[in-house]
C-alpha cells in the first residue's frame, strides 16, 4: 500500500501509523486513520466504485466532495453512503449499490446498449413499456428491481439511537471554508455564541485541498477559531434551511436543529464537470477532485494526465498536480484568448481554443480526442482532469428565502434579496474571479455525452425532451428528471441549462433559461435521522392504568387513550340497564366560567338560556357558530350567582377554551375563564342501584326529593371532595362526579367496591355508544357536520330566538327558520335484524341517495337495529318507511322515529 | 344543594379527607422500584439518588400550584410588579408572572388552600383557582440539564436568556408546559394528563447523557427544608 502514496507532506489527512481495516465487497482493504473510504479504495487499486442509475456505466471518484453520486456505496447495511466523505472505521462493512452480479461484471450494464430504437431513450417508462398494457405489472416488477440506488431490507429493526437535539447560537456558518471561517472567527470575537458546520473532514475548503502553499494561512485562521470559542461540528452537513432560518444539521447519529440569530452561508462554489463524449468514464475527475487525492491523501496511481479547462481554475489545477507529482501531457483550453504562459513555463503543452470531443476507453480513460475549428488532436492518458468553471452554491440560500439573480460578469447566479438574519460570503456570494467561461456545447460525437451523473441524463436527452415540446428547464427537469437525483443539481444544473440554452438558442449568458427550484434536503439523507426519536403525546386519565389492568381494551379516542369496552360490551350495557356501570367520562372538556358578567357571557355564546338558571341545577347546552351550525355540546352548571361550571365534548375541550377566551376578549366582559379539564377526574355511576351504592360513600343526600334530576351538588364521598351532577348520557339513573384527578384512582375504587353488591360494571366507549343511542342523544361530529343547525338536528327546543341579548349564530339560525328545514336528523329501527353501516345511504324511491346514515349498533335490550339519520324533511314523518343501503347490494327496511328508543318519556333518568 | 363557600371545592386536592392522592407517575415509580411516602396525603416516590447524577428527574406534581388570573393591576400589586418572564421565590413560595394578566404561585400542598383564599380575598377581580391537579410537575436538574432540555423542547434556555428565575410558557416534549429556572434546575408543568408521557419522554431523551430519578424530597428546595 504504501507504493501507492505519494511522500509525507504537511496539510495531508492521512495518519500513516495507524491503519484501518474494513471490507470491501467482501474482501479486506486496508487504509490510514484519516482516509475517507473512497481514498482507501483508491489507494489499494480500485477505480470503479458504482454503477451509473439508468445505463449502469462504471463510474470512478469524480468530485471528491461529496457533491456528484460516482461513489455512493452501501456501509453496514445503509445505502448511498457517499464514500468520499466517510471516513474509515475498523471493521466498516462496505458493498457497492446497484449492479448484478457485481461492481466489474454488471450484466445490467446491457441496458445501456439498447438503443433508442428499442425505446430506451427518456420517458421510456411511457412509451415502450406501455404495450402491450397487460404486460405493465411484469414491466413495473423488472423496472423495480433494476431501478434505484441500494436496497432496503425490510426486516430491518433499528437498533441504534437517533437523536434529535434542539439548538439556539447567536450565529450559525455553513461552511468551514476560508469564508466561513473568517466570518465564524470575527462573530465569535465580538462575544457572539457561534457554531460553524463542515461537511467535509477538513477545515479549511480550498486553503485545504488546494496544496502545501496554503497551509500556513489555514492554520492561523484554525488557530483563531479556536481562540474565539466557535463551537466546530464537523463532519457533518446542512440538510436544508426552512422558514425563520431553521436549519438540520446531521451530524453522525444527531440532528441537530439550529434555530440562528444570524445564520451566514459560506458554502463556497462547485466546480462544474464539462460536457463531452463519455465524460462519465472511470479516470474521468474534476480538478478539485483530483487535487484532493493528491494534495489530501497523497494518491498518485496515474502515468499521465491531461486537463481539460474552460477557466482558470483549470489552469491553477494542472500546475498543482504538476507539483504533486503528477505528469500533466497536456492542458487543453477551451478559451482562445486566456494566457496560459503559466502552464507552458511549467513544461506542460497549451492547446488555446481546444475543447472535449470525447474520452477514450471502455471501462477506463486510455486518452482523449480534443478538437479545435474541425482539427481533432488525440492525446494519450489516464487521466482527465476537467474543469467547467465554478458555480455559487446557493441552494440553501434559495430555501431559505434568499433570492438569485444572474450576473452576466461573474457568468453565474449570485444571491440577492436576502431574508432578515442571512448573509452569504466567500464564493457562495459570488467572485468573478472564480468564474470559468460558459463552455461551448460539445459536438454530437455518437457517444454518451452525460449531464447529469446522478440520473444518467444527456444531451441527447434533454434534446429529446425540448423536441417534444418540454420547452422549458423546470419542464425538461419533471421530463428527465435531470437535476432531480442525490446531487440535487449541483453537478449539472449549470450544464443542463446551458444544453437547453444551445438547443433553443438563446444567449447562455443570459437569465431566460431560468434555475430550477432548491428544496430540501439538500443531501443524502437517511430516515433514521429524519424520525429520530420520535415522541407521541398521549392523554391519560386518572384512572387508564386502573383500565388496563382489568381488561380495558385501550384505543385512541382523540389524543385521550380510553376503554373500548372491558371483554364483553353486551354484559357492560345490561348492567346499566338492569344493576349499576361506572364510566371514566373524565376526558370531558371542563371550564370554568367565573365572574360578574358571567351569566350575560353564556347568554351570548349559547342559542339558550342561562341567566334564568336556578342555582345548583345544570343543563343541555349546545354552541353555535356565526353560521349556525352545532359546534359542540354539553352542559352548564350554575354553581353560585357569578360561577358557572361548563362540559364540553373530549375533542372539543381546547377549541371551545379558545372560543369563550376569544369571545370574551372580544366582547370584553368581566369574567374569566380557566380551562380545568386537566384538573378534574369525572365518573359517571349510572344504572337502576346507582343511588343505593353511592349512598354508601357519602352523607350527601342522594333522594329524588332533594337532589332530583338536572341537579348539581356538592359532597364529600369517599373522603374526596366532589361536585356531583345528575344526569344521564345513557339514559339510566346516573350521578357524574366531577373530582381532583389525584383522587381519581383512590374514588374510582371506593365505587367499585360500592357498587360490588350489585354487580357492578366498569363500561367502555362501545357500550356507552349504545347507551346513548337508544336514548338517541347525538354525538356532535359524528351525528352533526359543519352544515348541520339545532332546527334541522330536531333541537328547536334549545333555540331561544326571543332572548333580548344577540348571541352567536342567531342571524344564521333566524333565516334558518324562515327558509324552512330541508333535512331533518331522525331515528330509525330496522326491521330485519340488518345493521347498517355508518355513514351508508338511505335510499329513496327512485333509488336515488335520499339521506345519509350517521349512527348505527344493534340492541340488544330492544332486539333490533337503531340509530340516527339525516333525511329529506318529506321522508321524516314519524313512521315513514326508508330503505338503507346494504353493502351486499340489497337494502335494509326501517321505519323513521323522532322518539328516543329507550324510555322516551324519561322516568328512569328521574327515578 | 349543599351549602359550601367555595364552589370550586371540587377542584382542591386539598379538601380531600383520608383519600388516596397519586401522581400522575405513579406507576413509572413502581416500575422503576421507587419507594413511597406518604405526604399530606399524596404517595410520593422515594428513590435512592439524590441528585448528585449528571442528569436527573423528580416528581414535583405533589407541589401546590395556583392558578391567579384578574386585572393586570391587581396581578401587578399580588406580583410585587414582577416583570414578565419572570419569578420570585419568598418564603418556600414562587410566584411566576405568565402574562400581564396571568401568574401562578408555587407552593408546598399543605399551604395551598390558605394561599389561595388568601389571593382570592384580595380581590373580587381576582380568579385564583387551584390547580395543583391540573399541572404534572418534573423538576430536571444536574449539569446536562439543558443537553436535557435541548432534547425535549425547542425553546431557548441558554443562560443568558433563560436565567435563574425567569419562567415561560412554551412547548416541551410537544406539549403546553410552564417552564421555570430554579437556580439552574428547571421546573417542567404540563397538563395531568400528560404527565406519564412527559415523564416517560424526558427519562428517554435524557438516557444517553445518564439521567436518573430521583426523590422529590431531596431537591424540592421546601421539602428538603422541611
Amino acid at each position: 500500500m504504501a507504493d501507492q502514496r505519494l511522500a509525507q507532506r504537511q496539510g495531508e489527512l492521512i495518519d500513516r501509523s495507524q491503519e484501518v481495516t474494513f471490507q470491501w465487497e467482501g474482501r479486506p482493504v486496508t487504509g490510514y486513520a484519516g482516509d475517507t473510504i473512497a481514498s482507501a479504495l483508491f489507494a489499494s487499486g480500485t477505480r470503479v466504485f458504482s454503477r451509473s442509475f439508468k445505463y449502469h456505466r462504471p463510474r470512478g471518484l469524480m468530485c471528491c466532495s461529496g457533491q456528484c453520486p460516482n461513489c455512493l456505496v452501501e456501509v453496514d447495511g445503509q445505502p448511498t453512503v457517499r464514500a468520499c466523505m466517510t471516513p474509515v472505521e475498523q471493521g466498516m462493512d462496505v458493498k457497492h449499490l446497484n449492479a448484478w452480479p457485481s461492481l466489474q461484471r454488471d450484466f445490467l450494464h446491457l441496458v445501456g446498449r439498447l438503443t433508442p430504437s428499442f425505446g430506451m431513450q427518456v420517458g421510456f417508462y411511457y412509451k415502450t413499456f406501455i404495450h402491450p398494457r397487460r404486460a405493465w405489472p411484469l414491466y413495473e416488477k423488472i423496472l423495480r428491481n433494476a431501478a434505484g440506488l441500494g436496497k432496503l431490507d425490510p426486516d430491518h429493526r433499528r437498533t441504534e439511537r437517533f437523536d434529535k437535539v434542539h439548538r439556539h447560537v447567536d450565529v450559525l456558518v455553513i461552511g468551514g471554508g476560508e469564508a466561513g471561517l473568517e466570518a465564524a472567527a470575527e462573530a465569535a470575537e465580538q462575544g457572539r455564541h457561534v457554531a460553524l458546520v463542515e461537511e467535509g473532514l477538513a477545515l479549511g475548503g480550498q486553503l485545504a485541498w488546494g496544496g502545501p502553499r496554503s497551509n500556513g494561512r489555514l492554520t492561523a485562521l484554525i488557530d483563531r477559531v479556536n481562540a474565539a470559542g466557535v463551537e466546530i461540528l464537523q463532519p457533518a452537513y446542512a440538510g436544508g434551511v426552512y422558514e425563520g432560518l431553521l436549519v438540520p444539521v446531521y451530524q453522525g447519529r444527531t440532528m441537530h436543529r439550529f434555530r440562528p440569530a444570524e445564520l451566514v452561508i459560506a458554502t463556497g462554489s462547485i466546480e462544474q464537470p464539462l460536457v463531452f463524449g463519455n465524460n462519465d468514464l472511470p479516470g474521468v475527475m474534476l480538478a478539485s477532485g483530483a487535487r484532493r487525492l493528491v494534495n489530501q491523501f497523497r494518491l498518485m496511481p496515474w502515468e499521465q494526465a491531461v486537463v481539460l479547462t474552460s477557466s482558470d481554475e483549470g489552469l491553477a489545477a494542472a500546475l498543482d498536480l504538476a507539483d504533486g507529482g503528477v505528469n500533466v501531457l497536456a492542458v487543453a483550453d477551451s478559451r482562445r484568448d486566456a494566457d496560459g504562459s503559466a502552464i507552458e513555463d511549467a513544461g506542460i503543452e497549451y492547446l488555446a481554443g481546444y475543447q472535449p470531443w470525447q474520452a477514450k476507453g471502455s471501462k477506463a480513460v486510455t486518452g482523449v480526442v480534443v478538437t479545435r475549428d474541425g482539427e481533432r488532436r488525440t492525446l494519450a492518458c489516464d487521466l482527465l482532469v476537467m474543469s467547467g468553471g465554478s458555480v455559487g452554491q446557493t441552494a440553501l440560500v434559495s430555501q431559505g428565502g434568499g433570492g438569485i439573480r444572474y450576473d452576466r460578469d461573474q457568468r453565474r447566479y449570485v444571491p440577492d434579496a436576502l431574508p432578515e438574519g442571512m448573509r452569504v460570503v466567500g464564493a457562495a456570494a459570488g467572485s468573478a474571479a472564480a468564474a470559468g467561461a460558459v463552455p461551448a456545447q460539445a459536438p454530437k460525437t455518437g457517444c454518451k455525452q452525460v449531464v447529469c451523473f446522478c440520473e444518467d441524463v444527456t444531451t441527447k436527452d434533454i434534446a429529446l425532451s425540448l423536441d417534444e415540446g418540454f420547452s422549458s428547464l423546470e419542464l425538461s427537469k419533471r421530463y428527465t428528471t435531470v437535476t432531480m437525483g442525490p446531487c440535487q443539481g449541483r453537478m449539472c444544473h449549470r450544464n443542463s441549462g446551458l444544453v437547453i440554452a444551445d438547443q433553443l438558442g438563446l444567449d447562455p449568458d443570459s437569465q431566460r433559461v431560468g434555475v430550477t427550484t432548491s428544496r430540501p434536503p439538500h443531501n443524502p439523507t437517511s430516515f433514521s435521522l429524519l424520525a429520530a426519536r420520535g415522541y407521541e403525546p398521549v392523554k391519560r386519565t386518572s384512572t387508564h392504568h386502573w383500565h388496563a389492568e382489568h381488561g380495558g381494551k385501550m384505543l385512541w379516542a382523540g389524543d385521550w387513550k380510553r376503554p373500548y369496552d372491558y371483554g364483553d360490551g353486551d354484559s357492560e350495557v345490561d348492567a346499566v340497564h338492569e344493576s349499576l356501570g361506572l364510566i371514566d367520562v373524565s376526558t370531558l372538556g371542563k371550564l370554568i366560567v367565573r365572574g360578574p358578567d358571567a351569566a350575560a357571557f353564556l347568554e351570548r355564546l349559547y342559542p339558550n338560556r342561562f341567566g334564568d338558571m336556578k342555582l345548583a341545577r345544570v343543563r343541555y347546552g349546545i354552541v353555535c357558530g356565526d353560521d349556525g351550525s352545532i359546534i359542540d355540546d354539553g352542559t352548564v352548571a350554575r354553581l353560585s350567582e357569578q360561577e358557572y361550571y361548563v362540559t364540553t365534548t373530549s375533542s372539543g375541550a381546547g377549541g371551545m377554551e379558545q372560543w369563550f377566551t376569544w369571545w370574551n376578549a372580544v366582547w370584553k366582559m368581566d369574567c374569566e375563564i380557566v380551562n380545568v379539564t386537566s384538573t378534574i377526574a369525572a365518573f359517571n355511576l349510572a344504572g337502576p342501584h346507582a343511588r343505593t351504592a353511592l349512598s354508601t360513600l357519602t352523607d350527601f343526600d342522594l333522594s329524588n326529593e332533594a337532589f332530583p334530576y338536572l341537579g348539581a351538588g356538592h359532597a364529600q364521598i369517599a373522603g374526596v371532595p366532589c361536585l356531583v351532577l345528575r344526569i344521564g348520557f345513557v339514559g339510566e339513573l346516573g350521578y357524574e362526579l366531577h373530582l381532583p384527578a389525584a383522587a381519581g384512582e383512590h374514588l374510582w375504587e371506593k365505587l367499585m367496591e360500592a357498587g360490588e353488591p350489585y354487580a357492578v360494571k366498569p363500561f367502555g366507549l362501545e357500550p356507552q355508544r349504545v347507551l346513548r343511542l337508544e336514548k338517541m342523544h347525538i354525538i356532535v361530529g359524528q351525528d352533526t357536520n359543519a352544515e348541520s343547525n339545532p332546527l334541522e338536528a330536531g333541537m328547536p327546543w334549545i333555540v331561544k330566538l326571543d332572548k333580548e341579548s344577540d348571541w352567536i349564530g342567531r342571524y344564521a339560525i333566524e333565516w334558518y327558520k324562515r327558509r324552512g328545514n330541508r333535512l331533518t336528523l331522525v331515528g330509525w329501527e330496522a326491521q330485519n335484524g340488518g345493521v347498517p353501516i355508518e355513514g351508508t345511504q338511505v335510499v329513496g324511491a327512485d333509488g336515488q341517495p335520499a339521506g345519509r346514515i350517521t349512527s348505527s349498533r344493534f340492541s340488544r335490550r330492544l332486539g333490533k337495529a337503531i340509530g340516527i339519520a339525516w333525511l329529506p324533511v318529506e321522508q321524516s314523518e314519524e313512521g315513514t318507511a326508508i330503505r338503507i343501503s346494504d353493502p351486499k347490494g340489497s337494502t335494509i327496511p326501517a321505519t323513521v322515529t323522532h322518539k328516543a328508543f329507550y324510555d322516551p318519556d324519561g322516568e328512569r333518568l328521574r327515578s | 344543594m349543599s351549602t359550601v363557600a367555595d364552589p370550586f371545592a371540587f377542584l382542591s386536592p386539598a379538601a380531600a379527607e383520608g383519600a388516596v392522592l397519586r401522581t400522575p407517575m405513579e406507576r413509572n415509580h413502581q416500575a422503576a422500584g421507587a419507594e413511597f411516602e406518604d405526604r399530606d396525603g399524596w404517595r410520593v416516590a422515594d428513590y435512592p439518588s439524590n441528585g448528585d447524577a449528571p442528569a436527573w428527574a423528580a416528581d414535583i406534581s405533589h407541589h401546590g400550584k395556583i392558578d391567579v388570573r384578574g386585572p393586570h393591576a391587581e396581578i401587578d400589586r399580588l406580583s410585587a410588579g414582577l416583570e414578565l418572564g419572570s419569578a420570585s421565590h419568598v418564603d418556600g413560595v414562587w410566584t411566576l408572572r405568565l402574562s400581564p394578566s396571568h401568574a401562578v404561585v408555587l407552593c408546598p400542598f399543605s399551604r395551598v388552600e390558605q394561599l389561595r383564599t388568601r389571593i382570592a380575598s384580595e380581590s373580587e377581580a381576582i380568579c385564583a383557582t387551584d390547580m395543583t391537579c391540573g399541572w404534572a410537575g418534573v423538576m430536571l436538574g444536574g449539569e446536562r440539564v439543558r443537553d436535557v432540555f435541548m432534547r425535549s423542547s425547542s425553546l431557548d434556555v441558554r443562560p443568558h436568556r433563560f436565567p435563574a428565575g425567569a419562567c415561560m410558557a412554551g412547548s416541551v416534549m410537544r406539549c403546553g408546559s410552564i417552564i421555570l429556572n430554579d437556580d439552574g434546575r428547571f421546573w417542567v408543568l404540563c397538563g395531568w394528563e400528560f404527565g406519564e408521557y412527559m415523564w416517560d419522554s424526558l427519562l428517554d431523551a435524557g438516557a444517553m447523557l445518564g439521567i436518573t430519578p430521583v426523590s422529590a424530597t431531596a431537591v424540592l428546595r421546601s421539602e428538603v427544608a422541611a
